[in-house]
């Protein structure tokens, strides 16, 4: 009955197995097709959700995720500013905590349910938005000079109108309020102002050319502006410029360049203007390094900055940032340059749908010829509650570091609430 | 009548189960018809040759195995997962690389019928043997190259007699190694470094001038912490650290610098990730009697 034979039965080393799982796959190719339905169904429901209308906030730490590039949810190639209908859904479906949403209700409905004020899409060609950032911010915390203020960083109406629906041909408006900078508290600077507005065209998906206003394109776009790598650089959040961007993605690299001309409402003689660019290598969906440069000048000052810096995907929905740079300021009436350099540092960690532990690690030297050098630590938490409804907390422990004194450290506070319909 | 009337009563009580997510005992039910049928083949079997063919070291692909063997391990492999996912059998070593032979023989089987219901089987174990892995603790050893900074706190005492607290600014490079004890989710770690650091110390009072730079502080850095990974790749600590400080500061002509030396402790967070064997954990957290919080970047090196 049996044709054993025991002569050749030998001990069996401990199975490797992946060759197992290379033996199964052949098995599923072969045989079994619903496999393969199902595998359709999840592209189904991929495409589905890029059908409807919808606007988001991402973030370049959503590498995490395997979105490597800002294109895949914003208009703007390299992100800020409104978003596609693609990246709403993916906010509603895989960023956002569900907790508001019935159990029974599937994440295809949760999609559709989060476009404009949470409606369905009225309208093929329009992408209307509201955007609003509050701050809460606590200097020094529990020391004698403890200051508290409320800040309302941003409140702006969007529009984005679509040409055709395939976004080949848009034009993106932000119009809103911006507060008064600390620097210019007594002076009249108009609080009320276009964030961007530019058309943008893209004859193929890898190509586009955008002409308006619209941020510099230079190291990676953080929402922190108080990040030395956006606030000592010129690119913080009002810092937007007139001119032509060109995107290019061409064999895994993704390179942007632009030629700019200032900010055609200020005064000609304190407009930037000059060229930046920026290059990024898509090693795999979560790992993207790249570096920028950026020359700029107007008639009292000289710009040149350089960056490295490296997006990093860990696990699911994990990531960490990280950007070297150095910023090079020539006074042009006496020729005097200084050369500060900055690092920063961010990591996200997923502690479960829509929520995030973080944390900045932040370096500023503000002149590399001396010794003084000032670092940034703090944890924060950062809460997704529901599409449209973001929290954040920081804590920035900030260090100074002198040959001359030894100071104590400094604490501030942030909470951050931020609202987009 | 009787046979549909039971068939229904099985369908009733399993779809019951499955819906209000009593999949414990629904794989209960299964297991117990699985062994059943487990049984029915096994007594069409040789006895001898059914526990030679169920030997873990025996079980071979080079073994040419008939249709009623090959149908027995199939349903010894279905019970035994079953089992085990209803906590009935305990998952062990063993028992792994027998249900790994078994898988990996089947791929020679000539039961047609059974090759996809194999192939479900290997998805399954998949899931309980990744499990199963991944609740086994381990040890391992890291060596570490760390970057501290802290201010620290010294008593001055200046010729006159006045006393006044000193700010010690102190940041510099560590080198270590340790231990830990994980497994995917929770775990256990104590390492220690050598610190040779640099300070910057001055005055925190307008009565005393004093200023000093690139003072030598040599520290001695344990720290030991519980580590929780919410993800594979990422892990959230908290822990203790015990630092013994030495610093070399030059007292002011006729005064004294006092509490250079000192053994203190605290706590702290941090958060890691990990890329292959390197790691790189940002820490945070307070010392006992220092003035400041405690800062670390470590890379670490898992050996």
């Amino acid at each position: 009955m049996l044709a054993i034979d025991m002569t050749s039965m030998i001990p069996l080393s401990v199975i490797n197995q992946t060759s197992l799982t290379l033996k199964y796959a052949s098995l599923k190719r072969g045989v079994f097709h619903d496999l393969q339905r199902k595998l359709l169904l999840k592209y189904f429901f991929i495409v589905f959700i890029s059908l409807f209308s919808f606007r988001i906030y991402s973030y370049p730490s959503f590498i995490g995720h395997g979105y490597n590039s800002c294109i895949t949810c914003h208009y703007n190639p390299y992100g800020n500013g409104p978003l596609n209908d693609y990246g709403r859904a993916l906010s509603a479906t895989a960023i956002s905590d569900r907790w508001v949403h019935k159990s029974s209700k599937s994440e295809e409905e949760i999609a559709k349910d989060s476009g404009f004020m949470y409606m369905k899409a009225f309208s093929s060609w329009l992408r209307p938005s509201v955007n609003y950032r509050g701050l809460k911010l606590i200097r020094n915390v529990d020391q004698a000079n403890e200051e508290s203020e409320y800040i309302h960083m941003m409140a702006n109406v969007n529009a984005v109108v679509r040409f055709q629906d395939n976004d080949k041909y848009i034009a993106s408006l932000s119009y809103g309020y911006a507060p008064t900078p600390v620097a210019q508290k007594n002076e009249d600077v108009g609080n009320y102002r276009s964030r961007e507005h530019y058309f943008g065209y893209r004859p193929t998906s890898n190509l586009g050319f955008y002409v308006g206003m619209m941020d510099k394109v230079f190291g990676i776009r953080v929402p922190d502006h108080i990040a030395f790598s956006r606030s000592v650089t010129g690119l913080a959040q009002n810092d937007q410029t007139h001119g032509v961007m060109v995107h290019l993605v061409k064999n895994n690299f993704e390179i942007g360049i632009h030629p700019f001309i200032g900010n055609l409402f200020q005064k000609d003689d304190l407009r930037q203007k000059g060229v930046s660019s920026k290059v990024e290598y898509n090693y795999s969906s979560t790992i993207k390094p790249g570096f920028s440069v950026l020359k700029s000048s107007s008639d009292y000052v000289e710009n040149t900055l350089v960056s490295v810096h490296g997006k990093l995907g860990f696990s699911k929905g994990s990531s960490a940032l990280i950007e070297f740079g150095q910023k090079s300021q020539k006074i042009v009436s006496t020729k005097k340059e200084t050369s500060s350099r900055y690092f920063f540092l961010q990591n996200h960690i997923l502690l479960r749908r829509g929520t995030y532990f973080l944390v900045t690690a932040e370096y500023f030297r503000p002149n590399i010829k001396k010794e003084s050098e000032t670092m940034r630590l703090g944890p924060g938490l950062q809460y997704f509650l529901v599409q449209g409804l973001e929290l954040r907390f920081d804590l920035y422990n900030t260090k100074n570091f002198s040959p001359y004194a030894a100071t104590n450290d400094s604490w501030d506070f942030t909470g951050q609430i931020h609202l987009w319909f | 009548m009787v046979l549909m009337r039971s068939l229904f009563v099985v369908f009733i009580l399993l779809f019951t189960n499955i819906t209000f997510g009593k999949e414990s005992s629904t794989n209960n039910v299964l297991n117990l018809m699985v062994r059943k049928k487990y049984l029915e083949v096994v007594a069409l079997v040789d006895q001898n040759l059914h526990k030679k063919s169920i030997n873990l070291n025996q079980l071979s692909s080079d073994v040419e195995y008939t249709e009623t063997i090959q149908i027995q391990l199939f349903y010894k492999l279905k019970s035994m997962l079953l089992a085990i996912k209803s906590n009935q059998l305990e998952m062990t070593a063993v028992r792994l690389e027998m249900m790994q032979k078994i898988l990996e023989i089947s791929d020679y089987f000539d039961i047609d019928t059974y090759k996809y219901d194999f192939y479900e089987l290997f998805e399954f174990f998949d899931v309980e043997s990744k499990n199963w892995k991944q609740s086994q603790f381990i040890f391992n050893y890291f060596a570490s190259f760390s970057y501290f900074t802290w201010n620290y706190a010294l008593s001055l005492t200046d010729e006159t007699g006045e006393n006044a607290t000193l700010y010690s600014k102190e940041r510099g490079p560590c080198f270590g190694g340790g231990i830990r004890y994980q497994n995917a989710k929770w775990g256990f770690e104590s390492g220690l470094c050598y610190g040779y650091i640099s300070a910057t110390v001055g005055e925190d009072s307008t009565n005393i001038k004093y200023n000093q730079s690139k003072v030598p502080v040599d520290a001695f850095i344990s720290t030991t912490s519980l580590i929780w990974k919410p993800k594979d790749r990422v892990a959230l600590k908290l822990g203790i650290p015990i630092i013994h400080h030495n610093g070399d500061y030059i007292p002011p002509v006729g005064g004294s610098i006092s509490d250079t030396i000192e053994i203190s402790y605290g706590y702290f967070i941090a958060n890691e990730w990990s890329f292959k064997k390197m790691a790189f954990e940002v820490s945070y957290g307070d010392i006992k009697n220092y003035p400041s919080s405690f800062w670390s970047f470590k890379l670490i090196y898992n050996l």
